[in-house]
């Protein structure tokens, strides 16, 4: 999978979960109306559709849809 | 509201747990205060918890967490009254990383009184930040 189809994977799971018409780039999840516990499921999401886990140490790093996909890129490869 | 009426989801695992309405728990109507559903069910909630091996004291001060509540839907049906005895039937009917879902009928000799969907996150203290439901929390959602 290419990172760009990566990046619209992810869009439309955070998009889906948080349950937004549109996750653009480099905006704040908080403004989206994401919250910390949103965040989680998201990644719980994640973990589910893609088979990996992330430590609870790097959840903190859930922001933007840009730092969800430098964070799941690298447990993918 | 996602359950339904009266309704205990078939395979669900059910904690009972009753109370006798103290005068306290009244209001000026005579009735049992809206907000005082909400202790009784926190209550149902701890007995599932402690039925299940899950001691919500060392819960706190020993792994130092607690599940803060982060929304509560509450259908009245019919009033409870001093003196009443209730009983609350719980379950986990959602249990994630993000948060665990319990459900509740509140019933007076098996009237239909209340319905509850409370919804709890995970927080660790003392950062007071959010984090995973433990494994076993969510295990408890779980049929065994």
């Amino acid at each position: 999978m290419s990172d760009a189809e990566l990046r619209e994977k992810l869009r439309a799971i955070v998009a889906e979960v948080a349950e937004v018409d549109e996750v653009p780039d480099g905006t704040a999840f908080k403004e989206l109306g994401i919250d910390s516990m949103m965040a989680i499921e998201i990644i719980a999401e994640i973990e589910r559709t893609y088979k990996i886990k992330v430590p609870e140490d790097e959840l903190q790093q859930v922001r933007d849809l840009d730092s969800v996909v430098a964070l799941i890129s690298t447990k993918l490869k | 509201m996602r359950i339904a009426e009266g309704l205990i989801p078939e395979g669900a695992i059910v904690t009972s747990h009753r109370v006798r309405v103290g005068y306290v728990d009244t209001d000026r109507a005579q009735v049992v205060h809206h907000g005082t559903y909400l202790r009784y069910l926190e209550a149902a909630r701890v007995e599932y918890l402690r039925e299940r091996g899950v001691d919500y004291k060392r819960f706190e001060t020993d792994r130092m967490l607690a599940l803060p509540v982060v929304e509560a839907n509450v259908r009245y049906k019919l009033p409870a009254l001093f003196d009443d005895e209730l009983e609350i039937k719980t379950w986990l009917a959602v249990a994630n990383r993000a948060k665990a879902r319990f459900d509740s009928v509140i019933l007076r000799g098996g009237e239909l009184l209340t319905l509850a969907e409370i919804t709890l996150a995970c927080i660790r203290w003392p950062e007071g930040k959010i984090c995973s439901m433990p494994d076993y929390v969510i295990a408890l959602a779980k049929p065994a």
